[in-house]
């Protein structure tokens, strides 16, 4: 269990830098299964302008410019871009946003500002849920079955893990949900287990976290252990 | 299958699974009996009865609807064995299995771990509790049942099947080391651990699908715009994906074609002057002056290529990519894509 915790901890990293869209795998050395990323955030960390206090007027204007562009944005966005396009430093940019989701959750209305995928996104509130998906019932979303999403718990609990794991956890094959869950974009290959085979090993996307408005693979709900199970607690 | 089977042959009183909150507590009482009420199931008094039915069209919906009841339903086993009336009988049994294993297409897509749980929840007894004789028969008539399996699918019940019969003969050997008086074999640690681990996910998925019709309903603005990510001179650079490379190099063909089709004076044979060897010598000695260079540039001079030097040359890239001396980074999506010595990029 200490093992699957940390994962999940080192895993949220992983898919802040993550592009949302699949790579070309590169062989980095036998026992690397890590794609070679670009370091990005130190050189974006310096363009940014310096710290300095803001004037009360100054808040109001750079708050709503903020809340304008977060607006306007179809994806999450993250801190440094948003940072680095009102002209701010890091500080100020979170204070401002943060300052933003407090509102928005204090007036508790229809819309929500929320982090996502390591950004920031305005999106309907969870409480409107049932209402929103009977009202736009052409924007329903397809639901995943029920052996995809068992598919999808071991993947996203268990990365990164080759099929061949996943097939043992379950029992059974399961190519046709990894290709599924594949198309959907909710999972992809990264890099291959130094292994015989040398079977793909797939993660969760960044899609994934959108998909299911989360922040971070460790905003998932934790992994209970069953240990005993008496059908009582089957109900 | 853990309800009807045998009844017909029994005096305990079970009704079909179908309705769970009717189970009585104690069914793994029964267990013991289990075999050899699937034998008295298939005894002679029933059979008659099951032709009958099978040979009268008209009572065959009567029969469906008393399938509701507990002792109509070995008559209905026995009939699906028929060879006649299997085809369309095959179903009913299943129906009312307590494993219902396919999905929303009808499609079976569950595993053997699946129906193991689905069985040993209709029980309704802890998992250290449940009956390896039990389970194996149940497992092993929903197998028969079962007819429609996919390929894939029935090796992995086959295997699971030979495995609780190997399980079950393992447990008539009497164990030197272990005082077994109390009685029948429980499933062994092994398979308990498989599916405690199993059943873990199967929560993680139910609670990943309460979570997907939450937030199907949650919305975000579609404006299709996103923030320009900033000034060209940053140093941020997306990785390259497959499709982004078989576009360009087909853009890259697309050019050569385009100069191909002009020239019809008939075939001219070549010797081939270009090997995969030598574009990646080539690719090399480029990257020695320069740190990068965009992937167009290699085919600039397209229209005076051969077609063998194109394919050798892309060649080289996947090559020289595969071994990781080089890597493909574009600034935005569907941009120009750049060839960079790893050596560049990693610190």
């Amino acid at each position: 269990m200490a093992a699957e915790q940390q994962e999940t901890e080192n895993s949220p990293e992983n898919s802040g830098d993550d592009r949302g869209h699949d790579s070309v795998e590169l062989e980095a050395g036998a026992d690397d299964v890590e794609l070679i990323r670009v370091p990005v955030s130190d050189t974006a960390d310096a363009a940014l302008p310096e710290h300095r206090e803001l004037s009360a007027e100054e808040m109001d204007y750079y708050r709503g410019l903020l809340e304008a562009v977060i607006f306007m944005s179809t994806e999450p966005i993250s801190l440094t871009v948003l940072a680095k396009r009102s002209e701010l430093d890091r500080v100020n940019t979170r204070i401002l946003v943060d300052s933003l989701i407090d509102d928005y959750s204090e007036r508790d209305s229809g819309i929500t500002l929320r982090e996502i995928a390591g950004g920031y996104q305005f999106i309907t509130s969870e409480k409107y849920s049932p209402a929103i998906k009977e009202i736009f019932k052409e924007q329903k979303r397809e639901t995943l079955s029920r052996a995809t999403l068992e598919t999808l718990a071991i993947v996203s609990y268990r990365q990164p893990i080759t099929l061949p794991e996943i097939d043992e956890v379950r029992g059974v094959n399961s190519r046709a949900m990894v290709t599924q869950l594949l198309q959907r974009k909710l999972i992809k290959p990264q890099g291959y287990r130094p292994v015989p085979g040398r079977p793909t090993l797939y993660v969760t996307s960044r899609s994934f976290l959108s998909h299911f408005a989360l922040n971070s693979l460790s905003d998932l709900p934790t992994l209970e252990e069953v240990k005993e199970l008496k059908f009582d607690d089957l109900d | 299958m853990s309800s009807g089977a045998g009844d017909s042959g029994s005096s305990v009183d079970r009704p079909i699974p179908s309705d769970r909150s009717d189970i009585p507590t104690q069914p793994d009482a029964s267990a013991p009996d289990v075999a050899s009420e699937i034998e008295s199931g298939a005894d002679a008094e029933a059979r008659p009865v099951e032709l009958d039915a099978a040979a009268d069209p008209e009572a065959r919906s009567v029969e469906l609807d008393a399938a509701a009841d507990a002792e109509a339903r070995p008559v209905e086993l026995n009939a699906a064995a028929d060879p006649e009336a299997a085809e369309e009988r095959i179903r009913d049994p299943l129906d009312t299995f307590p494993v219902s294993w396919t999905n929303s297409d009808g499609e079976p897509e569950q595993g053997p771990l699946y129906v193991l749980w689905e069985l040993i929840e209709s029980y309704r007894v802890d998992i250290f509790e449940v009956s390896l004789h039990r389970i194996t028969q149940d497992f092993l008539q929903f197998l028969q049942l079962a007819t429609e399996l996919q390929v894939e699918l029935a090796s992995s019940f086959t295997v699971m099947a030979s495995r609780l019969l190997y399980y079950k003969s393992r447990a008539l050997l009497p164990d030197p080391g272990f005082e077994d008086n109390d009685d029948e074999a429980r499933l062994p640690p092994e398979l308990v651990q498989q599916l405690l681990e199993y059943r873990k996910f199967q929560f993680a998925a139910e609670r990943l699908g309460e979570l997907d019709e939450v937030t199907a309903g949650m919305f975000t603005r579609k404006t299709g715009l996103v923030p320009d990510a900033g000034s060209d001179d940053s140093n941020e650079w997306l990785d390259v994906s497959l499709v982004d490379l078989i576009q360009a190099y087909s853009n890259v063909l697309q050019r050569a074609k385009g100069e191909e089709e002009n020239d019809d004076d008939g075939y001219e044979i070549e010797m081939e002057e270009h090997s995969v060897e030598d574009k990646i010598a080539y690719l090399r000695g480029l990257l020695v002056d320069a740190q990068s260079f965009a992937f167009d540039e290699l085919f600039e001079r397209v229209t005076e290529m051969s077609k063998l030097e194109i394919v050798a040359t892309f060649l080289a890239l996947l090559e020289l990519t595969r071994q990781g001396e080089i890597i493909l980074r574009q600034k935005v999506n569907f941009g120009e894509i750049r060839i960079f010595k790893k050596s560049v990029l990693v610190r």
